[in-house]
């Protein structure tokens, strides 16, 4: 009987223990894809409202219809 | 023996729960009134803003205070394009993020990479969450430059918070993932606006 109740408690804590490293690393990769970085030739240089404008209407064409 | 051990299990498992519970839940900043009570006389002043009703009256109120949008604590005020969200917490943390990362102390390029890279936008990322968030910034960038433009005395009070007073409306309509066809209307008007008081 002591045997069982030592067993049931390590796979209790293997349970709880790999729900923390699902979390973990869910939410390690989300902030790998906020820090990702992209290349040079894709930024714009803003010095003009029109240089804001004419990114907002490229950007719109990746929003739904 | 056996009770004993479904019992451990049972405080084991609640308090992982509790925990899990704990780092998951996040708070949504309220325009509290406690924090009102500031002395502070500019603190007054911006207060006194905050309790208009009107949106546009909000923002000529800011620019006649001098309060720029960049400059704006968070945890004490709701950013206007948030408002009128059921749940702003994305929101409210796209804009904290922003102020984090200095994005409006940077020029040009910079400025872009550093939209970028908040939001993940880019060549391999063009999600239309991440789309959505990098077109907020990019109108925020523009009401930076609205905002300049009025404490420069180029444009009036009144044709800026005319200005702002719709680009936080396009932000709304992101924020509410209403439709292109929507969006682009409001735009072309804003662009109109824009270039009459260029």
């Amino acid at each position: 009987m002591k045997k069982q109740s030592i067993v049931i408690l390590i796979i209790v804590l293997v349970l709880v223990l790999s729900a923390f490293a699902f979390m973990n690393n869910k939410s390690a990769n989300s902030e790998e894809k906020n820090t990702g970085q992209v290349p040079a030739e894709e930024y714009k240089d803003f010095q003009t409202n029109d240089d804001y404008i004419n990114a907002i209407d490229e950007t719109i064409n990746y929003i739904q219809q | 023996m056996m009770k004993k051990a479904i019992f451990i299990s049972f405080i084991v498992i609640l308090l992982a729960s509790v925990l899990v519970y704990a780092i998951g839940s996040g708070e949504i900043p309220r325009n509290s009134s406690m924090k009102a009570n500031s002395t502070n006389t500019s603190e007054m002043k911006r207060m006194d803003c905050e309790n208009l009703n009107i949106r546009v009256d909000r923002i000529r109120c800011r620019l006649q205070n001098k309060t720029r949008e960049d400059d704006v604590d968070y945890d004490v005020r709701v950013p206007e394009a948030c408002r009128t969200l059921r749940t702003p917490t994305a929101c409210i943390s796209l804009y904290k993020n922003v102020q984090r990362d200095k994005c409006y102390d940077h020029a040009g390029k910079e400025k872009d990479r550093c939209f970028r890279r908040l939001v993940g936008f880019s060549k391999n990322n063009t999600s239309e969450l991440s789309a959505r968030n990098y077109m907020i910034l990019l109108l925020y960038g523009l009401e930076e430059r609205i905002e300049n433009a009025n404490e420069a005395g180029s444009i009036s009070d009144d044709d800026s918070a005319k200005i702002i007073d719709l680009i936080v409306e396009i932000k709304q309509d992101i924020l509410d993932n209403k439709k292109r066809a929507e969006i682009v209307v409001k735009l072309n008007e804003l662009k109109k606006m824009i270039r009459s008081v260029q």
